[in-house]
């Protein structure tokens, strides 16, 4: 083995760890970029997902309120219809003949069974969708459901204050539909005598109180279904910002929603 | 006043149509009845002869009840025209009032609504029921536009009359007038208002404040 001088040693010796420290920073680059890509890429997957769960919701949503306004027509335009002809035919009846005694009763008990199926009827479909939203926006239809729930052992009362205006586009039905499904919630569950509903106007913001004085909320149980998968994704969708008033249990409930009006007008 | 009228329905579901035309036959003033089962039949039927009223569906195929309306309206401003709808919301109302119809029943109503609609739409040119009360209930107060000429304190007189819902007839005994004058008196107020017919006069005065 032919020995080596000092420097030449000295400098294999520096070429030789320098050469060391390049591989070490390379491939230390490398993995860093590597793990940044394969971050980069989960990033890019988890916004793809997030969008794609998004849209999926908004075609459930979207979907949703087709289907009612499909199912409202229906009934309207065939079953209620078809009752009305029922009803012409009974009237036909009435005018025809001479009823007396169980004969007379039977028959005003059928056009009594017409009547209300037929308001069933339309109760049914307006609940389903608002015939008249675009028309009537926001406000005004609001106060027609509040007024359409009133009384029968619960009073239901509508407040607005501040500047309003016509906000009828599919935002606003949107929050029309979490209003509803409130109101409705409170009067299934809830056993309250009273509810409110206050829509407070800014130029930027909607502030929306449902309030009731049943037994309260109750938080883990009611909170998974289908009411309330439609409102959190509804008031996510608004950027709404949603909150659940703290008062004590068995003291009514308090929701509040917060709305921003980007655009709206 | 008219007893024989003759009555055309327009409604795409036969029960209906067959259940309506038995009914209209036992109306007493009611003696001929046809029917169409849409818009576009029902013009067809009215180009042969006219009626003295038709009592029309909105939703129907091929040519619905809207567009029906405006076509006769248009073309035969004499007959009268009801509408019966399951949409009742003020809206709507508001909309086929401002087209001139002259009288509306929700999918509801009993016999005898129906056979005072019809009276009332051929007798006095317009049915004034809760519909078009709601309908005309959130009517703003307005100014008069002073672009409209005035009314004459006769034609003022005639004009709440008819709103109180008076025939012909009786206006003119009440004012001492001929059934001609007092049609002359409507064509003048009908001319200044700028409306179509007495449902729009009602909602004419109601909005200027001519009536209470």
């Amino acid at each position: 083995m032919a020995s080596l001088s000092q420097p030449e040693f000295f400098y294999l010796v520096l070429i030789g760890s320098g050469g060391m420290l390049l591989l070490v920073v390379g491939i230390a680059t490398f993995i860093t970029l590597y793990q940044k890509r394969i971050l980069q890429e989960q990033e890019r997957k988890r916004l793809l997902e997030l969008e794609f769960q998004q849209k999926m919701i908004q075609t459930q949503l979207d979907t949703q309120e087709k289907d009612s306004i499909r199912i409202a027509a229906d009934l309207h335009d065939s079953l209620g219809s078809l009752l009305w002809g029922a009803k012409l035919n009974a009237a036909f009846m009435g005018r025809s003949f001479e009823m007396e005694g169980e004969v007379k009763e039977s028959y005003d008990a059928l056009v009594d069974i017409l009547d209300q199926s037929i308001h069933a009827v339309k109760r049914i479909a307006w609940e389903l969708t608002p015939e008249a939203f675009h028309h009537s926006g926001l406000s005004q239809s609001l106060a027609t459901l509040c007024a359409r729930f009133n009384g029968k052992g619960l009073r239901v009362e509508f407040n607005e204050a501040g500047e309003s205006f016509l906000w009828n586009d599919n935002r606003a039905l949107s929050v029309y539909r979490i209003i509803q499904e409130l109101v409705s919630n409170t009067i299934k569950h809830s056993e309250a005598s009273r509810l409110e509903v206050d829509l407070f106007w800014t130029p930027g913001i909607l502030f929306v109180k449902v309030s009731d004085n049943g037994k309260g909320f109750i938080l883990t149980e009611k909170r998974g279904g289908v009411g309330w998968w439609n409102i959190n994704h509804r008031s996510k969708q608004l950027k709404a910002l949603i909150e659940i008033g703290d008062i004590p249990m068995g003291q009514g409930s308090e929701i509040s929603l917060r709305i921003p009006l980007q655009h709206a007008k | 006043m008219q007893n024989k009228l003759k009555i055309f329905i327009a409604d795409d579901h036969t029960v209906v149509r067959k259940g309506m035309s038995r009914l209209l036959k036992t109306f007493k003033r009611v003696v001929e009845v046809q029917e169409a089962s849409n818009g576009k039949e029902l013009i067809q039927l009215i180009g042969k002869e006219q009626p003295d009223a038709v009592i029309l569906d909105v939703e129907m195929p091929v040519m619905g009840g809207l567009d029906a309306a405006r076509y006769l309206l248009e073309h035969f401003p004499d007959v009268k025209i009801l509408v019966l709808t399951m949409h009742t919301e003020d809206v709507f109302i508001s909309r086929l009032m401002d087209l001139g119809v002259h009288g509306f029943l929700s999918k509801a109503s009993g016999p005898e609504e129906v056979e005072n609609a019809l009276y009332a739409i051929v007798d006095k040119d317009f049915y004034k029921n809760n519909l078009v009360d709601n309908a005309l209930h959130n009517l703003k107060k307005q100014p008069l536009d002073p672009t409209l000429e005035k009314l004459s304190h006769r034609e003022v007189e005639v004009l709440v009359l008819i709103c109180q819902e008076h025939t012909p007839g009786e206006i003119s005994a009440r004012l001492n007038i001929s059934e001609k004058t007092f049609f002359n008196h409507r064509s003048s107020i009908i001319a200044k208002t700028a409306v179509r017919n007495n449902i729009g006069l009602y909602k004419f005065a109601l909005q200027h404040g001519f009536l209470a």
